[in-house]
């Protein structure tokens, strides 16, 4: 199974790669898809999103496909498309799930969609797109598995922290 | 010695069957098979133009001259793939879900469920309306709703994907004593957790 290019997450101006979709949920609720469909192995979903996080309050930011974005060119896909009134910014009120963003060095150059292939992973859980709690997840060593509570600031600061996490290139 | 030249032209028909059949599949990602191969590698993104062409073209030379020489276990291969691609399309029938009695919470009237689902951002990026964005799809769902029925918040477990349990939460219609259409506001998943 390929590698699926992952979404974009900005906090306090960082960028960060984020291993989660909260637009799928958006069309499980019954938001209105205008048929994105597959361009590459590398992009089952056929989009990819920029999220940003605001004052614990989740937005889609940007909205691009593909082919586009590993081409070099202009995106036919915005989030004009979808929220034809709401060209800049949606708050992703639909969100109830658990954002995961990759921390720490790379385990290796493999890995799923579904899988942490890094030393940690930041989890964000949140309720109606608002940020309820945090927790970091430990990927390798003895705390493998073991996920450890923390304060929604030491989260934010945490993802605004360069520790060496790279975000991956389309 | 003519069999074995009638061996190797028949390899080399399937070879090309087999490519037109590859190209079909793949036509709309002309880059997948390198995609497939680079995925995010860094190590393979440094290498050249002439690199990457060398040992794709080395890569192709091979499977080709060994599909034209053992083409008979390539072909019992894509034939057992495809039956058992079909049993295995057959056995993993997705649940579908559905609102059991024991899912049900309370009863709301129209009026304060939508007084409950008014969403509303300082940044002003969703319409200040029942369940924001998603409000047609209310405004749709409500269509199906018949005076005689009542509204319940509901909250049920179910196996959403093969990875993990999903929450779902959101509005039902209850008609006398029959559940009938539902209307999901929020998708509750817990990320996958590896098996140690």
């Amino acid at each position: 199974m390929t590698v699926q290019i992952p979404e974009t997450l900005i906090c306090e101006n960082t960028r960060r790669t984020l291993l989660s979709e909260p637009l799928a949920d958006y069309f499980t609720l019954g938001g209105r898809n205008p048929g994105l469909r597959w361009q590459s192995t590398a992009c089952w979903r056929g989009y990819v999103g920029t999220w940003e996080l605001c004052n614990k309050r989740l937005y889609l930011i940007a909205l691009a496909d593909y082919l586009s974005l590993s081409e070099g060119r202009s995106s036919n896909l915005s989030l004009a498309t979808l929220f034809p009134e709401y060209p800049h910014r949606v708050f992703a009120h639909w969100y109830w799930g658990t954002l995961r963003i990759p921390m720490g060095r790379r385990l290796g150059n493999i890995g799923l969609a579904f899988h942490d292939n890094c030393e940690r992973t930041l989890l964000l859980r949140f309720e109606r797109g608002v940020l309820l709690a945090a927790s970091e997840r430990h990927n390798d060593g003895k705390k493998m598995n073991a996920d450890t509570p923390m304060q929604i600031a030491e989260a934010v600061a945490l993802l605004d922290a360069s520790d060496g996490s790279v975000e991956v290139e389309i | 010695m003519n069999w074995f030249y009638l061996y190797l032209v028949a390899g080399c028909l399937f070879l090309l069957a087999f490519l037109v059949r590859q190209y079909c599949i793949r036509t709309k990602s002309a880059s997948s098979l390198l995609d497939d191969w680079k995925g995010n590698n860094p190590k393979v993104s440094r290498l050249t133009l002439i690199g990457r062409a060398a040992i794709l073209f080395i890569a192709a030379l091979t499977f080709g001259l060994l599909t034209v020489v053992v083409w008979p276990v390539v072909l019992a291969i894509e034939v057992w793939e495809l039956f058992s691609n079909r049993k295995r399309r057959m056995n993993l029938k997705k649940p579908v879900f559905e609102v059991k009695k024991s899912d049900l919470i309370q009863p709301h009237t129209r009026e304060e469920i939508e007084a409950i689902e008014l969403v509303v951002d300082p940044l002003q990026a969703v319409p200040s309306l029942p369940f924001g964005h998603l409000h047609a799809a209310w405004k749709k769902y409500l269509e199906e709703v018949q005076p005689e029925d009542a509204l319940w918040s509901f909250s049920a477990y179910w196996q959403g994907s093969l990875l993990c349990d999903e929450q779902a939460v959101g509005y039902v219609v209850v008609r006398g004593k029959r559940i009938g259409p539902y209307f999901l506001a929020g998708i509750r998943s817990e990320p996958w957790r590896p098996r140690t």
